[in-house]
């Protein structure tokens, strides 16, 4: 039996991304949604953005997607018990088929909110990591699963990430979010093989697949300028990404879900909704040449 | 359950500190200059400069600090 790959989008609140995926969704293109609750807490969601939750949730197609959780934090705050309470209620009202993270921190000392940051892999980073997961499936009772991070410090930290992330999964038996435009940021910024990169993760663990577009920024240091690619969801996806896609798909035995994902902010002409419903389209007709053993 | 390593969560605070600094300096040497045991020490000796310098400017824009 093969069980055909299902593609979606993440959803945003933007009136421009609804206007730009609107007709993705009137065409019945748009198999699953991913949803990062945590960025709607506080904000009012508009009443499309409602429904299609609604839908989505009661057909058990929506893909829970955390950011602001910080995993591997070596402080248990405040903010993260009210966080996975948050969840629990959010589950309550809009059931979720799965839920997911981000790999590393982003909340210490007296911040409540950075930029997610990688941590090395020691007895106690590995410790703290799988503390975290538990509480995570055993608030959510979903499967839970970590996103690989497109920052890193060093060439050390992109090869390790792959099985530190395995051991981290391993107990609550989670799975991975692979994100191919965050390995081809740590491709161009480390001059490595993004094929390589791919070999050195948990493959059998990849449920779920995301493809999105990145800006570049010139960075000074040491009196020298470099561009590195950054992993903004704010462009056009990399004509990069597509051979890689297929690369991964054919390695990837358990995944269920393929994921675009654009910033509703940064949709501010016809021609970039146009570019974003192309690059959907384009992932749409890879993913439908592969299955899965069901 | 395993609340608090408090070695990593003083280093993780140090670091966003040093990171979120917008000084002359560059970003790898304030952060050479936290003391830490060996394990992140030389992790951190690994840094590339280029990517420590675009972290420090990433936690500029988005760290936020207080209460949430």
């Amino acid at each position: 039996m093969k069980q055909r790959i299902e593609t979606g989008l993440s959803l945003m609140l933007e009136d421009e991304y609804r206007e730009a995926v609107q007709p993705l969704f009137d065409a019945g293109k748009v198999d699953v949604l991913e949803w990062s609750f945590d960025m709607a807490w506080g904000r009012m969601i508009p009443e499309w953005a409602e429904r299609l939750l609604r839908k989505f949730s009661a057909d058990n197609r929506l893909l829970g997607h955390g950011v602001s959780f910080s995993a591997l934090s070596g402080h248990w705050s405040d903010r993260q018990a009210a966080w996975l309470q948050m969840l629990r209620q959010d589950l309550q009202r809009t059931p979720m088929r799965h839920v997911s993270e981000h790999f590393g921190f982003m909340e210490a000392g007296d911040f409540h909110q950075s930029a997610p940051l990688p941590v090395p892999r020691t007895e106690a980073t590995l410790a703290v990591g799988r503390d975290r997961l538990q509480r995570l499936a055993e608030t959510s009772q979903l499967p839970v699963g970590l996103e690989n991070l497109a920052f890193a410090f060093s060439l050390d930290d992109v090869r390790q990430q792959g099985q530190f992330l395995n051991e981290l999964l391993e107990p609550v038996d989670g799975f991975l979010v692979l994100d191919l435009h965050n390995i081809f940021c740590q491709s161009c910024n480390f001059e490595v093989s993004a094929e390589e990169l791919i070999k050195l993760f948990p493959l059998n663990r990849v449920r779920e697949l995301h493809v999105s577009g990145g800006s570049w920024s010139d960075i000074t240091a040491a009196g020298q300028t470099r561009t590195l690619r950054r992993d903004t969801h704010d462009g056009p996806v990399p004509a990069e990404i597509f051979p890689l896609l297929e690369f991964t798909l054919q390695r990837c035995l358990h995944v269920e879900s393929v994921i675009v994902e654009h910033l509703g902010t940064a949709l501010n002409s016809v021609d970039e909704a146009s570019q974003l419903r192309s690059d959907y389209e384009q992932v749409r007709q890879i993913v439908s040449r592969h299955t899965v053993p069901a | 359950m395993n609340d608090n390593d408090t070695e990593l969560a003083r280093l993780q605070a140090d670091f966003l500190d040093c990171l979120a600094r917008d000084e002359s300096s560059e970003a790898l040497t304030r952060l050479r200059k936290i003391e830490t045991s060996l394990p992140y020490r030389s992790w951190m000796e690994s840094f590339d400069p280029h990517m420590t310098e675009l972290a420090s400017r990433l936690v500029q824009k988005w760290g936020r600090r207080g209460e949430p």
